[in-house]
């Protein structure tokens, strides 16, 4: 028997985000409470992925309770600590070569960070159960983790 | 033998499978790993998960036939 389920990945645990960052060569600033962007917010973009209609309000544009580096981008991406949900909201400046570099790195919206973020996240608590995995990287793109000895 | 396949698409977003359950065991062993994992938005459950739970048929973990 079988079922399936699917599930949209937050960032609730840092350790898995900076497991992530390793992997995909990104340097995970604990603490840093700015990023670099564009500097002002000049109200030149509003489309539904727009931070601010995520729950990121303009005046928190360039501030962060962690960040990432990108190296070789001038800018950064931030992490806002969201109380309602005990998560981090992930946003970046994609403007321009920096943020350009930006999304070459870690996917448009950063669900390539997601991506990752989610295999560690994976791998970290069936570590803590004592259950094996196997990781592949499919064709497709997909992450598959085969988990086996599940009690 | 119980096994979970987990496949995380580009997008971030994560599947899971399990096999080798019985019934609504497959829930117990995943609702942590949801959990842990984030929001939950979504789930699919195939005709075989509600056969099983009711113990109809011979794929009991340690009695098969």
């Amino acid at each position: 028997m079988s079922h399936v389920v699917s599930i949209k990945t937050e960032l609730f645990d840092l350790n898995a985000a900076k497991a992530a960052c390793a992997e995909l060569g990104l340097i995970f600033k604990e603490g840093q409470k700015t990023i670099r962007w564009f500097g002002e917010w000049v109200n030149d973009y509003a489309a539904d992925d727009a931070a601010y209609k995520l729950g990121i309000s303009t005046d928190q544009y360039g501030k962060c309770d962690h960040a990432i580096e990108v190296p070789g981008s001038g800018y950064d991406i931030g992490l806002i600590h969201n109380p309602k949900t005990g998560g981090h909201k992930l946003y970046f400046d994609f403007y321009g070569s920096n943020g350009k570099k930006i999304q070459n790195a870690v996917g448009e919206n950063g669900q390539k960070l997601l991506q990752y973020y989610g295999k560690h996240k994976v791998l970290i608590e069936a570590k803590k159960k004592g259950w094996l995995c196997s990781t592949t990287k499919a064709g497709n793109g997909n992450i598959e983790i085969q988990i086996t000895n599940v009690a | 033998m119980k096994n979970i396949k987990v496949s995380i698409n580009s997008d971030g977003e994560i599947k899971m499978e399990g096999s080798g359950f019985v019934g609504t065991a497959c829930d117990k062993a995943m609702a942590a790993l949801e959990k842990s994992l984030g929001t939950q938005t979504k789930r699919i459950n195939k005709p075989e998960y509600y056969q099983q739970a009711t113990g109809s048929n011979t794929q009991s973990v340690g009695g098969g036939k």
